[in-house]
C-alpha cells in the first residue's frame, strides 16, 4: 500500500485555471520520491495540498492509507515536512525552536540534542534563530521536521539556499535517513541531476500534470531508445554512405554524423564497419544528454 | 479527549511570546502610567497633597486619576497592538504552514493563541494594579501629608474596576485577533484604533444612542460609570463580539488557503 497517494488532485487559484490537474501521485514505503519539474510546474502547490494547507478543488490525499481531510493529527504524528522557506520563530533560540516542535509532537527532550548533532547546529543551539544564515536556518527547519522520527519526510527543494557543501550533507542526510530509519523522503526539486543522485523514484510534473512516474531505472530505460553517437571521418560521405543500409543515414554536407544506438556493442559494430571500410574515424563520442534532454522534451 | 490538546497549545503560545515585543510591550505598558503619576506627585507634591474629611480618599483620588490616564491614553491601542503583534509572529515566521501541519487540531491552536494574547492583557492589568498599590505606598512613606496612610486602600472597588476594563476590552480582542490572523500588516489595526477612539468621545459627547454597539468606546464607558453593575450592559455586549468573533474567526482560518 502507497504511504502517500493523490486520487485527481485538482486545484485552481482562479476558476479555470487549475495550477495542479488531476495529479495521481503513489510513493510506496520506504523509497526517496523526487518530485521534479521546473519553477512554476506546481511542486509547491501539490505539497501544499498534501499537507492539507491549500483545500483541493477536486480530488483526495491519502497518507498512511487514511483520507486527509478526516484524519489530520493522526497523520502529522507521523509526517515530518520543511516547506520552501523554513519556519522558524525568529526571535527563538534554536533549542527553544525544537521545544517548540518537542511539545507539538510529544517527542522526549532527549530527542532535542540528536537532532541538533545530526543537523550540525549543536554549536549554534543557543543563538537566536534571526541570526542564522540561510542555510543553518534551513538545517534548523529540517531538524524541526525530523524531531519526531516522521516515518514520511516531505522536503520542498530542501537545497534552495544551501551552498555546495550544504547540498551535499543534505542529500547524505537524506540517504542515511532512508538507510538507518527506513524513512519514505518526498522530495521536490527542480534540478534533474540532484534527483539522480538522490532518488530511488521520481514523478516529472510539468504545468501542474504528472508527466511521468516510476523508479529511476524505468526513467532511464524510457530514454534508451534517445541515445545518439556522433561521428566523425576522414571522409563522412562515404562513411554515410557505409551506414545508410542499416540507419538510413542521409550525408548533409557540414554536418556532423548521428546516429541512434541501444547499447555500447552497437557502438563498437559501428566503429568496425567503418574502419573495414577504409576510413579514418577521428572522433566516436556517445552524446550523454540523457535524462536532461528527455526532461526537457517533456517539459518543453 | 480532544480538550486535552488545550493546555499544551497554552504552553506552546507562551513558549512563543518569550522574549517578544508583545511580551515587553506588556510590562512597560503597565509600569508607564504607575510611573508617571509617581513622579507627577514627587514633582508637584503640594497639589497633592490630600486633606483629611474629603469624601473620596487619597487612594480613590491616586487610583482614579491613574486609571483614567491609562484608559484613555493607553489602553485601547494596547490592547489592539497585543493582538496584532502577537498574531503577526506567526506571519513574520512563516509559520502558519508549520502550526497547521502539527498534530494539534487547528481549534486548540487557534484557542491556544487566543488564550496566550488574553493571558497577557491579564498580565498587563495585573502588574498595572500592583504598580499602582506599590507606588501609593511608597507616596505614604515620602510624606504622610499625601494622605495615603490615613485609609487602606479600597481593593475590593479597585479590583472590579479593573475587571469591568478587561471585560471592555473583549470586544476589541474579538475584532484585530480574527484581522491580524488575516492581515500581516500593523499599521492599519493602530490607526483603527486610534480612529475609533476618536469617534468614541465625539460619540460619547453627543450621546449617541447606539455607543453601546462600538466597540472602541466601551473601556471609556466601563471608566465613566464606576457604580453600573458587572457586568454592565455593553460589557456585556463585548462578550457576545467577544465570543461571536472567535468562532467566525476559526472558521474563517480553519478553511482558509495557507499560502
Amino acid at each position: 500500500m502507497p504511504i502517500l497517494q493523490t486520487r485527481d488532485l485538482t486545484f485552481s487559484f482562479r476558476k479555470d485555471q487549475p495550477v495542479v490537474r488531476q495529479l495521481n501521485l503513489s510513493v510506496e514505503p520506504g523509497t526517496i520520491y523526487g518530485f521534479l519539474g521546473p519553477n512554476g510546474a506546481g511542486k509547491t502547490t501539490s505539497i501544499r495540498l498534501i499537507l492539507g494547507l491549500l483545500q483541493p478543488t477536486d480530488g483526495s490525499v491519502e497518507l498512511f492509507g487514511e483520507d486527509l481531510s478526516t484524519n489530520r493529527t493522526s497523520i502529522f504524528q507521523r509526517t515530518g515536512a520543511l516547506i520552501e522557506q523554513p519556519s522558524l520563530y525568529l526571535h527563538l533560540s534554536g533549542r527553544q525552536n525544537l521545544e517548540i516542535a518537542r511539545r507539538y509532537t510529544r517527542t522526549p527532550a532527549s530527542r532535542i540534542p540528536e537532532v541538533l548533532e545530526m543537523v550540525g547546529l549543536t554549536h549554534a543551539a543557543g543563538k537566536n534563530a534571526k541570526e542564522y544564515s540561510l542555510g543553518m536556518k534551513q538545517r534548523l527547519g529540517l531538524a524541526m521536521a525530523l524531531l519526531h522520527r516522521p516515518e514520511l519526510v516531505i522536503l520542498d527543494e530542501p537545497t534552495n539556499g544551501l551552498d555546495p557543501t550544504g547540498i551535499i550533507e543534505m542529500r547524505e542526510l537524506v540517504r542515511q535517513l532512508s538507510r538507518e530509519w527506513g524513512t519514505t523522503i518526498f522530495v521536490s526539486s527542480h534540478l534533474l541531476s540532484e534527483v539522480e543522485r538522490m532518488c530511488t523514484h521520481v514523478g516529472i510534473i510539468h504545468l501542474g500534470s504528472l508527466r511521468f512516474q516510476g523508479s529511476l531505472a524505468e526513467l532511464q530505460e524510457a530514454q534508451a531508445g534517445t541515445r545518439h553517437l556522433h561521428f566523425q571521418t576522414s571522409d563522412n560521405q562515404a562513411a554515410a554512405g557505409v551506414l545508410h543500409a542499416i540507419y538510413g543515414l542521409k550525408y548533409r554536407d557540414g554536418e556532423a554524423l548521428t546516429v541512434p544506438f541501444q547499447n555500447r556493442e552497437e557502438v563498437a559494430s559501428i566503429n568496425r564497419r567503418l574502419v573495414e571500410a577504409g576510413l579514418d574515424v577521428y572522433e566516436l563520442r556517445v552524446h550523454h544528454s540523457d535524462l536532461e534532454e528527455m526532461f526537457l522534451e517533456m517539459t518543453r | 479527549m480532544q480538550l486535552a490538546y488545550l493546555p499544551q497549545s497554552v504552553r506552546i503560545e507562551f513558549l512563543k511570546n518569550r522574549k517578544t515585543a508583545a511580551f515587553w510591550l506588556s510590562v512597560a505598558g503597565a509600569a508607564f502610567v504607575p510611573t508617571l503619576m509617581l513622579i507627577a506627585y514627587l514633582w508637584k507634591n503640594t497639589q497633592n497633597f490630600i486633606p483629611p474629611g474629603l469624601k473620596n480618599t487619597a487612594w480613590d483620588i491616586f487610583f482614579g486619576r491613574a486609571w483614567g490616564i491609562e484608559i484613555v491614553l493607553f489602553l485601547p491601542f494596547y490592547v489592539v497592538l497585543i493582538n496584532s503583534l502577537v498574531v503577526n509572529t506567526e506571519h513574520r515566521s512563516n509559520t502558519w504552514k508549520y502550526v497547521f501541519t502539527q498534530p494539534f487540531p487547528k481549534w486548540s491552536v487557534w484557542t491556544g493563541k487566543l488564550i496566550g494574547v488574553q493571558a497577557l492583557i491579564l498580565f498587563h492589568f495585573a502588574l498595572f494594579g500592583v504598580l499602582v498599590l506599590t507606588n501609593g505606598w511608597i507616596l505614604s512613606l515620602v510624606d504622610e501629608r499625601y494622605g495615603f496612610g490615613r485609609t487602606t486602600p479600597d481593593l475590593l472597588l479597585f479590583w472590579k474596576m479593573i475587571g469591568k476594563t478587561y471585560l471592555a476590552t473583549l470586544g476589541l480582542s474579538g475584532i484585530h485577533f480574527w484581522l491580524a490572523s488575516r492581515l500581516r500588516n500593523i499599521i492599519l489595526p493602530i490607526g483603527m484604533a486610534l480612529v475609533g477612539m476618536v469617534l468614541s468621545g465625539l460619540a460619547l459627547q453627543a450621546n449617541w444612542a447606539y455607543i453601546d454597539w462600538f466597540p472602541y468606546s466601551y473601556t471609556l464607558l466601563s471608566v465613566k460609570d464606576a457604580k453600573a453593575p458587572i457586568p454592565a450592559r455593553h460589557e456585556w455586549i463585548a462578550i457576545g463580539y467577544f465570543i461571536v468573533l472567535n468562532v467566525a474567526g476559526y472558521f474563517d482560518i480553519s478553511r482558509r488557503n495557507m499560502g
